[in-house]
């Protein structure tokens, strides 16, 4: 069994109602992303940065579009600003380009 | 579905993981380090490594602290078939192909086999039981792949039988088992 040598990392920079996300979004590091998204909660509009991310998967799109659809609930919006050539690629591929608050 | 005796191998790479998130990093650099030493394409690379990550991912789920197989093999030139499978499931099997696809684009979950299954050439279930789940998925590097000339997808068998065929022949009685366009 080859054991891991290095985990997935993620970078989440929190500013304000403003999250910046760099590096890897799989499922070892989403719940990172999840949390900090849950301390912001859904009283107010909240900007995502995910220019920095230089990979992403389903897990990590998993929180992203919950994240968009709880503060669409609570009549607020989640922006995304800016997306890595990664994100956009999966977003495009599933569809959620038109569905997602792209800046 | 695709035998043992239909395969062309020129190359086999298969690895064993650790049950556990912390494993998929690995997973995708060896996947990534293996299609560079093919020489095969950045694109078909990237394509691999998020297939490779959903399936991994899939496989932890099922089986959270069972090792899980990953297996690499060259078909043709510029033909990989990717392989990850679980030893033993918790009782999570995969669902049937018609609910790949989440019918809502916003659904909270249920994306990764629908990317897996955009992204491959070809797909296939191999077993699906409580005692081993296995998919294998192929990947046709556009740049090197010997393949049909007019855009159709192949099935795994004629994948493999044009392994030993030009690609005019390669193409007969091709079909496109994802119902792609």
């Amino acid at each position: 069994m080859e054991m891991g040598t290095q985990a997935s990392r993620i970078v989440v920079d929190v500013n304000g109602r403003h999250l910046g996300v760099g590096g890897v979004v799989d499922s070892h590091t989403a719940p990172q992303l999840q949390s900090a998204l849950e301390v912001l909660g859904t009283g107010a509009d909240v900007v995502l940065n995910l220019s920095g991310v230089e990979f992403i998967d389903s897990s990590g799109l998993r929180v992203v579009v919950n994240a968009h659809r709880d503060l669409a609930d609570a009549d607020r919006r989640l922006t995304i600003e800016a997306a890595s050539d990664a994100v956009r690629r999966l977003f495009e591929l599933t569809g959620l380009v038109e569905h997602l608050n792209l800046a | 579905m695709m035998t043992g005796a239909d395969k062309r191998t020129t190359s086999l790479e298969t690895r064993s993981y650790a049950g556990a998130s912390e494993s998929l990093s690995e997973v995708r650099g060896d996947v990534c380090d293996w299609f560079l030493r093919g020489g095969l394409s950045a694109e078909a690379m990237h394509r691999a490594e998020l297939i490779v990550s959903e399936l991994a991912t899939n496989a932890i789920e099922a089986g959270p602290g069972l090792d899980f197989d990953v297996s690499l093999e060259f078909l043709a030139p510029g033909t990989t078939l990717l392989t990850v499978a679980n030893s033993a499931t918790l009782g999570t099997l995969i669902p049937d192909r018609t609910v790949w696809k989440p019918v809502d684009p916003l659904s909270r979950r249920g994306r990764g086999l629908a990317i897996v299954a955009s992204l491959a050439d070809a797909v296939d279930v191999v077993v699906n039981t409580v005692d081993r789940v296995e998919i294998a998925v192929r990947i046709d590097d556009p740049v090197l792949a010997v393949g049909p000339s007019d855009g159709t997808v192949q099935t795994f068998e004629a994948a493999a039988q044009g392994a030993d065929r030009p690609p005019a022949s390669a193409s007969e009685g091709a079909t496109d088992p994802e119902g792609r366009s």
